[in-house]
């Protein structure tokens, strides 16, 4: 079994494949309106995960709490369940390298985790990133916005990508505890309250037109997403931080309609 | 990253996660002990009889116990905080009546001891009692009284409240295991009826049948009855005359099932009269509040003086810095054709005569912590010991008594087992709990109910049952959603199969703690590394 290398850059070691197919037995639909990542009578069993043996996931060479990791691990899994085989990168998430593959074009996945880190200031890369913007301006095939708080929605939409053609951009919000400073606990967390006050919006768009948003439960200022890190924004940082969720609410349509859940 | 070489890194870790069971509020606040998180979590997939079979492992009598019991882990389950809490006591009936509709059974004891047990009294206590005791392969003969089984169940309890039809189910169902029940054999001699039968043992639960007396003058012509003996004579096919206007005094859950009874009679006026306020009355609130909506009139700080002929004289009253009510000299009349006085019950206690040991403390036989009194051998619960008087009491006392008797039989000490730590609900994360209101049973109509005994809380049907029995919290109780294994960054926790759990793989997990934050039901906690 071969990856292609982009996505083998997290150094994920060849799978057990009698693991990947192990399946738990189908049970009944759980709780009204669950929000578990599975459950005993879920029909919708979670593909055992990959019995890695990385040195990564293994020693101290991912930190505690990492979210980069969570999200690769999905990946990791969908990926090996499908025997993907198409051509793939995975970008900077800094945007800088997306624009030129954008243009070039052709039969790519590409996928970027984003931990708001690159600048090593929370903000810099505020509202799902630049190459989220890039991809909707150059309306490539799919782009979708995903988030380790909801790894179902990551791995729907990882497997819509992987069945189109042309360019394919999935964009992993991935919080980071080490350049945040925050708790390793808090990683989840952080990534919920990032996608429930609006700051990073989840949603999915085809050709350029959103087609699809994760609405929000709860909604809350974006100070408490930033939590500790408030600490390092400027007095005018916080207001901007809230317009952008702000219009992200309406851009993306992300409050319950009347009659949703 | 180079692959040649792997050394295995050591992992530098200050803390870990552990799996644990918390005790959850209901169960907590159940005083028949019910493991009422265990039996929901069967409800939950629809599998019933497991449901009804976990759940009587501590309570026999749960379509009973479904209609009269005050819930109290309604009172306190988690889910209130979230929207509305868990409808347990709906669930309850539900599956009481499903297995009553089902014809499931007990199962007989696999083996048996040989000893034997008298139980006297076939209230809930004493079939509780009988009930586990039989499970635990005892002969348990009980005897009673009365005509009938149920004991206040039948006679205190109205029909409206509870159908006849699922007492006697629920009664024949333990009949069926074993237990032998002798009605019309009341015991004058509890010491005399063990050497007679030959008994090992004896529980005691014989009730508090006897209505407490106030001193009210009255005429020769005013008809002045007693609660306990208006709700027996509805039970021995000649209905009680109470007239057009029935004043009942009490302000206890008897009086408003006395002055509720008095409207179906045919009662153009029941009004209750209590001496205290509505905050300080000892009935629950939604009773009053049924009883109201069904026209019952309540008459606060008021006490009866005297009855004469058609009238009733009424002293005000009002509290004093002590919240005790005090006579303020006002008085009022009322018309009545009948007061029922509804002051509370005290026990009979002639068959513990010249038992030696025993002792009796304010009208109650007192017993130890294990349920045995000052006699040796001899076990009291329910209504005649010192506690609350409800049927969930008593049940519990059955079950509790039934235990320390089988240790004592067995000339061992029954140790309950050490309780959990509570799961409260700051150890939940109820994120991830979808909005889910509760479903209220359907309430007949108050006109419908004023003028018939019929049930007036219909119950659930199969798909509010299942939905209600869905919105459990499940709380300090794994149930198995994965949440831990999906959210493990490390791929740390191994999932043991279905209703086995999961575990951690300490190789793995870097103790970053994302598991123990985001359990929704607060089943894993971070302990320090050991040294």
């Amino acid at each position: 079994m071969s990856f292609p290398l982009s996505f083998n850059v997290l150094g994920w070691p060849p799978l057990d494949e009698a693991a990947m197919t192990r399946q738990t037995p189908v049970q009944k639909f759980y709780q009204k309106g669950t929000f578990t990542f599975g459950n005993r009578l879920s029909p919708e069993a979670f593909h055992a995960a990959p019995a890695m043996a990385s040195p990564l996931v293994k020693g101290h060479e991912a930190c505690p709490g990492c979210g980069i990791v969570l999200a690769a691990r999905h990946v990791a899994a969908v990926l090996q369940l499908a025997k993907f085989d198409g051509a793939m990168r995975i970008l900077d998430q800094s945007g800088e390298d997306a624009p030129k593959i954008f243009e070039r074009g052709g039969d790519v996945l590409c996928l970027c985790y984003d931990t708001e880190g690159a600048g090593g200031k929370p903000g810099n890369l505020f509202a799902a990133g630049k190459g989220v913007q890039f991809a909707r301006l150059h309306a490539i095939a799919y782009v979708a916005t995903a988030t380790v708080a909801d790894l179902h929605d990551l791995e729907n939409k990882l497997t819509k990508a992987m069945g189109l053609g042309g360019v394919r951009y999935l964009h992993i919000h991935a919080p980071c505890p080490a350049v945040w400073g925050t708790p390793p606990r808090d990683t989840i967390r952080l990534a919920r309250l990032a996608a429930e006050s609006g700051f990073f919006p989840i949603f999915e768009a085809e050709n350029g037109v959103v087609t699809g948003s994760r609405r929000i439960r709860h909604r809350m200022p974006v100070t408490d997403y930033l939590g500790p890190r408030l600490a390092k924004l400027g007095p005018d940082d916080t207001p901007k931080l809230q317009d952008l969720a702000d219009r992200n609410i309406i851009e993306f349509d992300l409050l319950p309609h009347p009659g949703e859940h | 990253m180079s692959n040649d070489a792997i050394t295995e890194p050591k992992i530098v870790r200050s803390v870990r996660p552990v799996f644990l069971d918390r005790l959850p509020p209901c169960n907590n606040a159940c005083p028949a002990g019910e493991n009422i998180q265990a039996w929901l979590y069967h409800a939950e997939s629809g599998d019933y009889e497991s449901a009804w079979r976990k759940l009587t492992e501590d309570n026999p009598l749960p379509a009973i116990m479904g209609r009269v019991c005050y819930h109290p882990c309604v009172s306190k389950c988690n889910r209130a905080e979230v929207d509305g809490p868990v409808g347990i006591n709906s669930v309850e009936r539900f599956l009481g009546d499903e297995a009553i509709k089902r014809g499931w059974k007990f199962a007989s004891p696999k083996k048996e001891t040989g000893k034997r047990v008298l139980v006297v009294g076939a209230g809930p206590s004493g079939l509780s009692a009988a009930y586990h005791l039989r499970r635990l392969g005892h002969t348990v003969e009980v005897h009673d009284a009365g005509p009938h089984a149920g004991g206040m169940m039948r006679f205190g309890i109205p029909k409206y409240r509870l159908p006849r039809e699922v007492l006697d189910a629920e009664v024949k169902r333990i009949k069926d295991m074993g237990v032998v029940i002798r009605l019309n054999t009341k015991v004058e001699n509890i010491r005399k009826a063990m050497q007679d039968g030959r008994f090992d043992a004896a529980f005691l639960a014989v009730g508090a049948h006897l209505a407490k007396r106030a001193y009210i003058p009255a005429g020769s012509a005013a008809k002045m009855l007693d609660a306990v003996s208006v709700l027996r004579s509805m039970e021995d096919g000649e209905k009680p005359l109470l007239g057009r206007r029935v004043v009942v005094y009490g302000g206890g859950n008897t009086a408003l099932d006395v002055a509720r009874t008095a409207k179906r009679l045919g009662a153009s006026e029941s009004i209750i009269v209590y001496r205290r306020t509505r905050a300080k009355m000892p009935a629950h609130d939604f009773e009053l509040e049924e009883a109201i909506e069904e026209g019952v009139m309540v008459k606060w700080l008021s006490t009866i003086k005297r009855m004469e002929g058609g009238k009733i004289v009424v002293e005000k009253m009002e509290l004093d810095d002590k919240d005790f009510p005090q006579p303020t000299g006002t008085f009022e009349t009322l018309e009545a054709d009948s007061a029922v006085l509804a002051l509370g019950q005290d026990v009979d206690l002639g068959l513990l005569e010249g038992v030696p040991g025993l002792t009796m403390k304010d009208g109650a036989v007192e017993v130890g912590p294990d349920m045995m009194t000052g006699a040796k051998g001899i076990f009291a619960g329910g209504d005649m010991v010192p506690s609350e008087r409800t049927v969930t009491v008593a049940v519990g006392h059955g079950k509790k008594a039934a235990r320390h008797i089988d240790a004592w039989l067995g000339d061992r000490t029954y140790e309950p087992p050490q309780k959990h730590k509570l799961a409260s609900f700051d150890k939940l994360n109820t994120w991830y709990y979808g909005d889910a209101p509760r479903t209220i049973r359907p309430t007949l109509d108050a006109v419908r109910r004023q003028s018939t005994f019929e049930e007036i809380v219909a119950g659930l049907d199969e798909s509010t049952a299942l939905y209600e029995a869905r919105r459990c919290l499940s709380c300090g109780n794994c149930f198995e959603c994965e949440n831990c294994l999906g959210m493990c960054p490390d791929n740390a926790v191994t999932r043991l199969g279905p209703g086995l759990r999961f575990a951690f793989d300490y190789e793995r997990c870097k103790g970053c703690g994302i598991c123990a934050q985001e359990c929704p039901c607060g089943a894993i906690t971070i302990v320090p590394e050991p040294a």
